[in-house]
């Protein structure tokens, strides 16, 4: 029985102290990536329009 | 020093997820750019990097749920119909080539992706289980 104990108790140092800080840095990862991304994204369309004003003022 | 462990650990975790991503941008923008789709590269990293991201991160969540079931499902319905279809979406906002052209170049730039990902999950699948 305390075999089992002992084994439970393992486990969850095991999740706690290694799975979780990997899983934290991960998911703190994801935010960064999709924060920087949507910032990107909304830039570049914002100067693709920009662009397209530009040329069809010319074009005028 | 338990908290540089901590910090090592979570560096390891970010890496993970921004090696899958920097994998799938070096495979998808060349055929994305040759296809015409569009030249603009800091674009396709930020699309290709968001629903990457999104993937894992469901992956992740979804496979403490009837693993390996949902994580199979899962992949399937992202790599086939999600990421594709948000990525054409994307790519309209922006590209002057045809929707049909758009449809084609995004489609083969992401089974090349799936296809390379799930041979590099494969193989390190078989390296650990070699050591």
């Amino acid at each position: 029985m305390d075999h089992f104990i002992l084994m439970d108790a393992g486990l969850g140092n095991f999740v706690v102290f290694v799975v979780g800080p990997i899983f934290v840095g991960f998911v703190i990862g994801a935010l960064y990536l999709i924060i920087k991304s949507i910032v990107v994204i909304r830039r570049e369309l914002k100067n693709e329009k920009a662009s397209d004003n530009e040329n069809n003022e010319q074009i005028k | 020093m338990e908290i540089l462990i901590y910090l090592i650990e979570g560096c390891i975790g970010a890496g993970m997820l921004f090696i899958a991503v920097k994998f799938t941008i070096l495979i998808e923008s060349p055929i994305i750019i040759s296809g015409g789709v569009t030249e603009n590269k800091k674009y396709i990293a930020s699309i290709n990097s968001i629903t990457n991201v999104i993937f894992n991160v469901v992956l992740v969540f979804i496979s403490f749920y009837k693993w390996p079931v949902s994580s199979i499902l899962w992949y399937i319905i992202a790599e086939f119909l999600l990421i594709p279809f948000s990525e054409i979406l994307a790519y309209r906002a922006i590209s002057k080539a045809s929707v049909k052209q758009i449809i084609k170049i995004t489609y083969c730039a992401n089974l090349l992706s799936f296809v390379a990902g799930s041979l590099f999950v494969f193989i390190l699948i078989a390296l650990l289980g070699l050591f």
